[in-house]
């Protein structure tokens, strides 16, 4: 795959009033190649938008150099550049008597003449991206009728019209619901493979990236970017340096975080498959680290024949049958608070 | 069709302001004083040509300017409450008469509403000079400041500063003068006489025919500034334009009308709601008709038959603009909620 941005030391941050630089992150190398989802992530406040921002051009860098396609980012002229690269940003858009269709052809602004009137290409090319973005049917829907995740992908094809190379993405699924995003990912990861596009996406949804995103970008304060594929990025630590603060822990095994509780004790857990999972991380949350090995009592034997119960032993050998994790949690909670 | 029934309202109306007033005249006079012949009467001549058509026309043209401006006002500044006058530039007229009538009321001891022509001549020249001094403060600040909605507030400032400075003239000026200024704020379109139509009817229709050129930029400004900048939008140049643009039409419609309420902020909203379109190619045409065809019915209104003389002109514009204002924000609000 051949790059099409591609960064060198790069300084972002803004200019404060005298002209004096605030520089926010540093030493950024990265790149991005044709066809390639790369998903930028990080803490909030470690200058995600302000990377995303330098960019896409909306404020210029601070020191190093932007390449895309081979050319300076500063030199590109606006024109140009609104040909190059195309944005889908957090804000709502809210306009009364607008329909899908005239969002999305406010995408062929940069091809248009004069007073932007819409050629009869340009107009099939907004009827294709509306349906690329699986909005089928919805050109004469009014945006104001249509939910936060509809909107977002109305804005992905006002990018998709743009026919820019580049579509940069700032936290497009902020206040999206779950479902919303995983669509929205997925289909963001379906037209970079399908179109060929190279897409950068800001977001807070770190599983999602972690299986869908051929690149993840890592940025912390004070820690020079990392990027790669997730699962290098896993083994080599990178999520656990990154994100990792107090009481919470980001486990290398399953790839999700964890919220450390200060752990009591260690309870023998006998069991398998999908119950002894739940059982666990049940105990995990109310600080119990279950062990399969001879632990101190009390003593948890999920039952492995049809009838569901969980039978505990204490340390002075009587057993209790229960039938759900929330008796069993009580019940050993109670052994503890004695 | 919308397009044709505007188009024939106007003409209706156009005809209407015309034929109709405190002095009877048969329909066939009247059309043959148009068509360039003579009256039966030669009073009923002059009343058509050098009062009933320099009104007209006058208020088709404010009408028209006036929309417009609210049109790229409410686009520009995303905010369905702008209007013409909201960058302060009334305001800045309003001082300018203001400072005209009352210092030389107060100073000099003598009143200018006794100078007949020149007198106007000078009321208009005092507006004009007020609102583009505000007008070049506006262009400053907006070169200045990056945001809009900032910008908006200075605006909206700048008119209070200059409200509070006519109050305290008003307050240490004699009654006459006072009165004299009121009356110029209520607004007229009768003031305009052939001499001075030239000049106004060719600074409105140079800004109209600046506002068809903005149809693009505003279409873009929609989406809003960020959008807009990607898909290559010279933002500081077009808001530089639109500022102009509603400013110059602005400043020039209240030196010679007087301040007039309410029609460049209502008429877009109800453009949007005959049209419900959102697209400046359709909106920026309808909007200038709308307003011409507006100003006409509340000039024909003012002159209704009942009011022994005209009604001034900002009486009958805030009758009509206000219910419409109103149920926009009624609408709003069912929308969003």
């Amino acid at each position: 795959m051949s790059l099409l941005l591609e960064t060198n030391n790069l300084s972002v941050g803004y200019f404060e009033k005298k002209g004096q630089p605030k520089c926010i992150h540093q030493n950024i190398n990265v790149s991005l190649a044709h066809g390639e989802f790369a998903c930028l992530l990080g803490p909030n406040g470690a200058g995600k938008s302000t990377l995303i921002k330098t960019l896409s051009g909306f404020i210029p860098l601070i020191d190093g150099e932007v390449i895309i396609n081979g050319q300076q980012l500063g030199e590109i002229r606006r024109e140009e550049r609104s040909k190059t690269i195309s944005v889908v940003l957090t804000e709502k858009l809210q306009t009364p008597n607008m329909t899908v269709f005239d969002v999305v052809s406010l995408g062929r602004v940069p091809y248009t003449g004069f007073f932007g009137r819409l050629t009869q290409n340009d107009e099939t090319l907004v009827e294709k991206a509306i349906v690329d973005v699986g909005l089928k049917g919805f050109s004469n829907r009014q945006i104001l009728q249509m939910s936060d995740g509809e909107r977002q992908k109305v804005m992905i094809a006002k990018a998709l019209v743009q026919d820019t190379p580049l579509i940069i993405l700032d936290e497009p699924t902020a206040f999206l619901d779950l479902p919303s995003r995983v669509e929205i990912i997925q289909l963001l990861r379906k037209l970079a493979k399908e179109q060929h596009k190279a897409i950068l996406l800001s977001t807070h949804d770190l599983d999602l990236a972690l299986q869908l995103a051929d690149k993840v970008w890592l940025l912390s304060q004070g820690k020079n970017l990392m990027y790669g594929v997730p699962e290098d990025l896993v083994l080599s630590d990178g999520f656990r340096q990154f994100f990792e603060k107090d009481g919470v822990l980001f486990d290398n095994e399953s790839g999700s975080f964890k919220v450390s509780a200060d752990e009591l004790k260690s309870i023998k857990v006998v069991g398998t498959g999908l119950e002894y999972k739940w059982v666990s991380r049940a105990l995990a949350r109310k600080g119990f680290k279950t062990t399969d090995e001879k632990g101190d009592y009390p003593a948890v034997e999920i039952s492995t024949d049809e009838k569901q119960h969980y039978r505990v032993t204490l340390a002075d050998g009587s057993q209790t049958y229960l039938r759900t994790i929330e008796d069993l949690l009580e019940h050993i909670c109670k052994q503890y608070d004695e | 069709m919308a397009y044709l029934l505007i188009l024939l309202l106007l003409v209706l109306l156009f005809l209407i302001n015309i034929g109709y007033g405190s002095v009877d005249i048969p329909l066939n006079e009247i059309f043959s004083v148009l068509m360039g012949g003579e009256a039966s009467k030669s009073a009923w001549t002059s009343i058509v040509i050098n009062t009933r058509l320099p009104q007209t026309i006058t208020a088709l043209l404010a009408g028209a300017g006036l929309a417009i401006g609210g049109l790229q006002m409410q686009t520009l500044f995303r905010n369905p409450l702008a209007g013409p006058s909201i960058l302060g530039i009334s305001s800045g007229a309003g001082l300018g008469v203001a400072l005209l009538l009352l210092v030389a009321g107060n100073i000099f001891g003598f009143s200018i509403s006794g100078f007949g022509a020149l007198g106007h001549m000078a009321v208009v020249v005092a507006a004009f000079s007020g609102a583009f001094l505000v007008l070049l403060l506006i262009v400053f600040f907006s070169r200045l400041l990056n945001d809009n909605s900032m910008l908006l507030i200075v605006g909206i400032m700048i008119g209070y500063a200059a409200a509070s400075v006519i109050g305290v003239m008003k307050y240490y000026s004699p009654k006459e003068d006072v009165h004299a200024y009121v009356i110029w704020g209520l607004g007229s379109f009768s003031s305009v006489s052939w001499g001075q139509l030239g000049v106004f009817a060719t600074v409105i229709i140079l800004g109209l025919i600046f506002s068809c050129l903005l149809i693009k930029p505003l279409n873009i400004l929609v989406l809003g500034e960020n959008y807009a900048y990607n898909l290559g939008l010279n933002i500081k140049r077009t808001r530089l334009f639109l500022l102009l643009c509603t400013g110059v039409l602005t400043a020039v419609i209240t030196a010679f009308c007087g301040p007039i309420a309410f029609l460049g902020l209502a008429v877009p909203h109800l453009t949007k709601g005959l049209f419900r379109t959102s697209d400046q190619k359709i909106l920026v045409p309808t909007v200038i008709l709308t307003g011409a065809v507006m100003a006409l019915f509340c000039n024909f209104i003012a002159r209704m038959p009942g009011f022994d003389t005209a009604l001034p002109i900002n009486v009958v514009t805030g009758i009509i603009g206000a219910p419409i204002v109103i149920s926009v924000v009624l609408k709003r609000r069912r929308i969003s909620a």
